[in-house]
């Protein structure tokens, strides 16, 4: 399945990156920054070169860190793009993604500082543990020497996918000999909330094994939307990768093919009345 | 808005999902990347927009630096003033440049000589290395060799070592030997001056004897000297008579002895009497006499014979043994030889004695003493196997008569000053010469002889030995005794009166004999109880009128006999020891014993 | 295991809120959904301000901790926020210096990054900094096995004995102690694994 792989992998998003206009200087028109946003990467990876791009059409001596916002609602960088995308934005109608470039004024009570690549890096490999806490309680991650973990990140900062591939395969592998990882890494991201429970990959019912699915964990998390399986209600929405599979989806093979590079599951519920 | 794509169809089957969402996948893929060209042709401009700003950047900072230059160099041509100078200058600039030419030519030139210097100093080099190399081959030889002659050395020196070692033990030893060296020659100094301390000692000593020699001699020399010239002239008187009786008749006969001239000797008599104050003595006067027998036989028959009843004197002759003891025949003087080697010369003033000199001389003791017919000299026989003769005038050695193997028992004068005969423990009779000091006859006795007596003036002489022999020699007749006679022991000694007619003998067997020389046979034989001879040479004596003998014994006691009857006349002991010398010249009768004690007897 | 499941956590929550409330120490019970957390408002001398008898301390320190579940680690995670007397909000630096010094040698080795970071409030969706948890369950291990000989078993409340002094902070541990001792029924939880 590595065309899969490659197939999710070559996900992108194109961004139109502009410059608040309250902040620019007089007399100089910056024009927009495109860029094809990989859907794994992290913002705060393009923020040297949109500084460099609109630098220019700043007054000196006024730029503060950069952040993002998309209609008034300031982008957490420490979210994956794809996520960030599928949390706030129809396909249909906002491509490309305008995403509004701010150097003043950082919001330091929404979003954390991004002092460097270093702790993009750093958040990186902790949800990335985190991943590996559940699927085999760290034990993938601990074998890794630390080579081996700045070569994943080296491999996605630079959107190689061989090199991230080389090691991050290792972290598909079962946990103790068994197919399965022990817990599967998900966090489902409903109306403002973030919801997280632990799921196996496997559960009993009725003295058989049988594969937790999507519907499982939906109907776990948000019982009022996905309990019942018969209700066909066309204000909900479920997105993971911008794809919506099909609610008896194991999650284990989800969360194996359709994760993020951090290993995670993030899923995006939204109903018509609180599209975020 | 709702995604179209959301589907609720649970009429999937499990294994669909996988498609539906590959599906899905791939749609929002080709929904996404529609605007991917448009952007990454964006972003491609953008980027080369970029660089193009860079370059142009770039250029521009070029072209301002070249303005600049080009500014600098109008403003350098502007600054020339005129065509003219301008060709001056380039005219400047051809000499210049021909200048530089010829230097561009100089420097091929010497181009040229240095490549050519460099080859020829390529082929030096050469050769030098080619002699380095040869010098490094001579250089490894020599090592080789340095090599060698080190182990030489090292082996050497090794050799070097032990000699040194060697050497030092040897010299060690050296050492030591010389120290034992110097060491013993510092003793043989000490002992070679040792040795010299005692000659130069002895030197001395002797030379104080031989000194004290001198000044008893001188002392003898000057009392003598003036007795001599007094007796010189009585002497010389008696001498003729006497020579004119001696020329008459050679041949000793007893009768003879009463022919001499009663007036002679009672002249010679009275003035020895006068010579000696005191008591009269008549002693007979044979010290003048030259040694004749016959001449004393008158003098002495005339002399009146006392018994040895009383002793008269007694004093100590000598340190120890008084061996023997004469008179002179004048009988003025006593002469008492001991075995203390001295002889002393008495005179008696009344009965006491006086010494008046000391003989020094004997090395041995002294066994027999006799004056010579002149009293000139004194012959002692000693133990030193010699006969010393003294000069009685200078009271010195004469003459030491040497010649016999053993000790020399008996020495008397025969008849003249210069003949003398000694026998000895050697067995054998000696006559000497003295004016030759040698010795002229040597009779072999056979046995040892311990007295001898002169029998008649000049030849004849008896000899008793100790094989119980007397024995009478002929000097001018051959080798052998004359006549032997046996007597009953061993000889002591012998005597004779003044006629000179009997002998008597003492033997060992404690007897007197009276021997008839003549028929040579015993006529008597005396003897008594408390007579015992004391020694080998216990002397006796004849009365010298020939009526009585003397024997000395060793109680002490001296008896005497009455010859015709043969009866003991006198016992008398006044010694304590054995008496063993005696002489009855003169009259009176001086004994002498072992004890030092000398006793001139008397009758009483 | 020195892990528990998100009931217990709850359950634990409720328990120490109970006997806060009795103690008056201050702690909240939030419950924004079916999970719950715990928070608190601490005022800390700030560091290197001069402190003498009688006299108001001039600068403080407010700090404010909140004890969230994280499902990920089945341990209780300390996410705190400090803030000086202005109400400005202190860097991540500043924060450091608010470790005590035993703890101190963690923040200059290799686990910069990951003993006190800035996260994102699972509830709250807020920066916060947290204490991370991945070292809770090698301290909480000798602790449970000590804990099985005393009667209180409220993972939360020995959890925090331990890590609020990590920050410097005082909780009233003896206090609670007694607490728990005597109120048997309110304060324990079960076994837990």
């Amino acid at each position: 399945m590595s065309s899969f792989a490659r197939k999710l992998w070559n996900g992108r998003i194109p961004a139109c990156f502009e410059l608040a206009m309250y902040e620019v200087k007089a007399n100089s028109k910056p024009a927009p920054y495109y860029v094809m946003l990989p859907r794994s990467s992290y913002l705060t990876l393009f923020t040297d070169q949109i500084r460099d791009f609109f630098e220019i059409h700043m007054e000196t001596g006024t730029i503060d860190e950069v952040w993002f916002e998309f209609r008034g609602k300031t982008l957490k960088w420490h979210y994956p793009c794809g996520l960030l995308f599928d949390m706030c934005c129809d396909p249909s109608t906002d491509l490309p993604w305008h995403i509004t470039v701010h150097f003043q004024s950082f919001p330091e009570k929404d979003i954390m500082r991004c002092p460097g690549v270093d702790a993009i890096e750093s958040h990186y490999i902790s949800v990335l543990k985190e991943a590996d806490q559940l699927k085999h309680r760290m034990q993938v991650y601990s074998s890794l020497n630390q080579s081996q973990h700045k070569q994943l990140w080296h491999g996605l900062k630079t959107d190689n996918f061989e090199e991230f591939w080389d090691i991050n395969k290792k972290f598909m592998e079962g946990h103790e000999g068994t197919m399965t990882f022990k817990n599967i890494p998900v966090r489902i991201y409903f109306e403002k909330r973030i919801i997280q429970k632990l799921f196996p990959s496997v559960r009993v019912e009725n003295d058989s094994e049988r594969d937790v699915t999507l519907h499982n964990a939906l109907s776990n998390c948000i019982p009022e939307l996905f309990e019942d399986l018969d209700r066909k209600t066309e204000t909900t929405a479920v997105l993971i990768q911008g794809t919506t599979p099909p609610f008896n989806t194991p999650l284990q093979w989800l969360s194996k093919n359709m994760a993020y590079a951090d290993n995670f599951l993030h899923i995006c519920v939204y109903t018509n009345n609180t599209n975020s | 808005m709702m995604p179209t794509l959301s589907v609720f169809d649970e009429n999937n089957m499990a294994s669909d999902y996988k498609n539906v969402v590959l599906k899905q996948l791939e749609e929002r893929n080709k929904l996404f990347d529609k605007f991917s060209e448009l952007i990454n042709s964006h972003s491609s401009l953008y980027e080369s927009n970029k660089e193009l700003k860079k370059a142009n950047l770039q250029y521009k900072v070029d072209i301002e630096k070249v303005k600049d230059e080009n500014q600098d160099l109008c403003n350098k041509v502007q600054t020339g003033v005129s065509v003219a100078e301008r060709s001056e200058q380039f005219t400047a600039l051809e000499q210049k440049l021909f200048k530089v030419q010829e230097e561009l030519t100089e420097v091929h030139r010497t181009k040229g000589a240095r490549a050519q210097q460099i080859i020829d100093l390529n082929l030096a080099l050469q050769e030098k290395e080619k002699e380095a190399s040869s010098n490094i081959d001579v250089v490894c030889a020599k090592d080789e060799m340095i090599t060698a002659l080190k182990a030489q050395v090292s082996s050497m020196e090794q050799e070097l070592n032990d000699l040194k070692q060697a050497n030092q033990t040897v010299n060690d030893e050296y050492q030591a030997l010389n120290i034992t060296y110097l060491a013993i020659e510092e003793k043989l100094k000490k002992c070679q001056l040792e040795n010299r301390n005692l000659i130069e000692r002895w030197m001395n000593l002797k030379h104080v004897e031989a000194q004290a020699l001198n000044t008893e001699n001188n002392q003898f020399k000057r009392t003598t000297s003036t007795k001599a010239v007094s007796l010189e002239t009585q002497s010389e008187t008696s001498q003729s008579a006497t020579r004119r009786d001696s020329a008459s008749s050679p041949q000793a006969s007893p009768s003879a002895q009463s022919s001499l001239s009663p007036p002679v000797a009672v002249t010679l008599k009275q003035r020895f009497s006068d010579f000696f104050s005191g008591r009269s003595l008549r002693h007979p006067d044979d010290e003048i006499h030259s040694g004749h027998a016959l001449g004393y036989a008158s003098t002495h028959s005339s002399a009146i014979v006392c018994l040895p009843q009383e002793a008269v004197s007694k004093w100590a002759a000598h340190e120890n043994e008084v061996t023997a003891t004469r008179f002179s025949l004048s009988g003025g003087r006593l002469a008492t030889g001991g075995s203390d080697r001295l002889i002393h010369l008495w005179t008696f003033a009344g009965d006491k004695s006086r010494l008046q000199y000391t003989l020094r001389g004997c090395n041995g003791g002294v066994t027999s003493i006799d004056f010579d017919p002149q009293e000139q000299c004194l012959a002692a026989g000693c133990n030193d196997y010699s006969t010393k003769v003294f000069s009685l005038i200078t009271q010195r050695l004469k003459v030491c008569l040497t010649g016999h193997n053993g000790k020399v028992l008996s020495s008397r004068f025969l008849g003249s000053q210069v003949r003398l005969a000694s026998g000895g423990s050697d067995r054998t009779v000696k006559v000497w010469d003295l004016k030759t000091g040698g010795c002229t006859r040597t009779f072999m006795a056979g046995s040892s002889c311990n007295e001898i007596v002169a029998v008649d003036s000049a030849d004849c002489l008896a000899s008793g030995h100790f094989d119980r022999k007397i024995r009478v020699w002929d000097i001018r007749a051959g080798s052998h005794a004359v006549n032997e006679i046996d007597v009953s022991g061993r000889v002591t000694s012998l005597d004779m009166p003044l006629d000179k007619t009997s002998m008597i003998c003492c033997t060992k067997d404690h007897t007197l004999e009276l021997v008839d020389l003549r028929k040579a046979s015993v006529l008597k034989v005396f003897s008594d109880d408390s007579f015992r001879v004391a020694t080998d040479q216990t002397r006796c004596a004849f009365s010298t009128d020939g009526r009585y003998v003397c024997g000395l014994s060793s109680d002490g006691s001296v008896l005497s006999w009455d010859v015709d009857t043969g009866s003991l006349a006198t016992c008398t002991r006044e010694h304590n020891d054995p008496v063993i010398s005696c002489c009855w010249i003169g009259g009176r009768l001086v004994t002498g014993d072992k004890n030092k004690q000398c006793i001139l007897w008397s009758d009483s | 295991m020195a892990t528990i499941s998100e009931v217990e956590f709850g359950k634990c929550c409720r328990g120490l809120y109970k006997a806060s409330n009795e103690l008056q120490d201050g702690w909240d019970l939030i419950e924004p959904s079916e999970s719950v957390y715990l928070s608190k408002k601490f005022i800390k001398a700030a560091p290197g301000s001069m402190q003498a008898n009688y006299q108001i301390i001039a600068e403080v320190t407010t700090i404010e901790c909140h004890v969230v579940y994280s499902p990920s680690y089945s341990c209780p995670v300390l996410y705190f926020t400090a803030s000086n007397s202005e109400g400005k909000r202190l860097s991540l630096e500043d924060c450091q210096k608010l470790i005590s010094p035993v703890y101190q040698e963690h923040l200059t080795s290799d686990f910069k990054w990951s003993f006190v970071t800035m996260q994102e409030h699972p509830v709250l969706l807020k920066p916060f900094y947290q204490l991370h948890p991945c070292h809770t369950t090698d301290f909480m291990k000798p602790l449970i096995e000590l804990r099985n000989a005393k009667c209180v078993r409220n993972y939360v409340f020995s959890w925090l004995s331990v890590v609020l002094p990590v920050l410097g902070l005082n909780f009233r541990t003896e206090e609670y102690l007694v607490h728990f001792g005597e109120s048997r029924r309110d304060g324990e939880c079960d076994t837990l694994s």
